[in-house]
């Protein structure tokens, strides 16, 4: 099970990478007032990196499913992230439904709707292994996403550090207690 | 590099005009994080009273940071309250960690908005100070929120 592929980690950084050179491509064109081409590019990669992210505890749940309950919560939140970072997502929407997240997502930003993820996530045999690794993705996408919103408009910017913020807790929460498993 | 915008002078001095309210704001939460921590840490014990010392300590460190940076910015450092008034009666050792749970997500907030508001060096501190707020609310709540610092989004869930 556990190949010798390319860790999550890098494949997390390296999308997150992307995002930043979507982030700054934006050239002059800011200077003229309007944010929005910048601001959608800025969501649309930071959804797909959250999409991937939420990947990634689909794969751990399935190939370790004690870790289940554990997991339930933080995977929520990044579900959550993915709502509210997508270019139509911008009010926080009341119901906790989990029918939401197909209703407005952009034709860019879908592609994980039962289909696989863009790029194959493979998850450690050892459950205290495969939680140090989500717990690596979340933190690497949290400092590349601290990177991005140094260009973003001020708003987004500001939901950009929170959801960094949320991924290093994240970070923090899975690897307080390593292992987890009762 | 066009020139053809004449409000840009005044849009630029507006922007570092809500960059320094933001950070007078902030400095306020943090001297209100210091008086706060003084409390917690007089009451902690075991284990919370040393992450109330490090919490105390890392408050100071940034109150002093953003004096300093209210100072680059042109502004006059706003003094600590002379009392502050607590959000509840702080009796049993629940009481202490939702206090210093509560100082945290205030704290949170007002980096949030300095992230919003300032650009460059002083955006990627409010986001590391937010991060690191966010997650010693956490320590002191036993959970996470999904959105730490946006009060707008706080009735979610919280998840541990």
């Amino acid at each position: 099970m556990p190949w010798t592929t390319p860790s999550r980690r890098s494949l997390l950084a390296t999308a997150a990478g992307a995002a930043l050179l979507t982030g700054c491509s934006g050239g002059g064109r800011s200077a003229s007032g309007s944010d929005a081409p910048l601001e959608r590019r800025v969501r649309e990669a930071a959804v797909r990196d959250s999409e991937a992210l939420l990947e990634r505890y689909d794969a751990t749940v399935r190939a370790h499913p004690a870790l289940g309950p554990r997991l339930a919560p933080l995977r929520a939140a990044v579900a959550e992230h993915v709502g509210a970072l997508r270019p139509d997502g911008a009010r926080p929407t009341p119901s906790p439904g989990g029918s939401r997240a197909a209703a407005g997502a952009p034709q860019g930003a879908r592609g994980a709707k039962g289909a696989p993820a863009i790029v194959a996530v493979t998850v450690p045999d050892q459950p205290a292994e495969a939680v140090a690794e989500l717990a690596d993705a979340e933190r690497g996408l949290a400092e590349a996403r601290v990177q991005v919103l140094a260009d973003a408009p001020g708003e987004l910017a500001r939901l950009l550090a929170s959801v960094a913020a949320c991924g290093i807790v994240h970070h923090h929460l899975l690897t307080s207690n390593p292992g987890g498993q009762e | 590099m066009t020139r053809s915008q004449p409000s840009q002078p005044a849009r630029q001095e507006s922007a570092s005009a809500r960059a320094l309210t933001a950070a007078q704001a902030a400095l306020a939460a943090e001297h209100a994080a210091v008086y706060g921590y003084g409390l917690v840490g007089a009451r902690a014990t075991g284990p919370r009273a040393n992450e109330a010392r490090d919490a105390y300590g890392g408050h100071l460190a940034r109150r002093d940071a953003l004096t300093r940076t209210v100072r680059g910015l042109g502004g006059v450092p706003r003094p600590a309250e002379a009392a502050y008034t607590l959000p509840f009666e702080v009796r049993t050792p629940a009481d202490v960690e939702r206090l210093a749970a509560e100082i945290e997500e205030r704290v949170a907030g007002a980096y949030s908005d300095l992230v919003r508001a300032a650009e460059g060096p002083l955006r990627r501190e409010a986001a590391d100070a937010l991060s690191q707020a966010a997650v010693r609310a956490a320590r002191w709540r036993g959970g996470g929120v999904a959105f730490p610092g946006l009060a707008e989004r706080s009735d979610r869930a919280r998840h541990s």
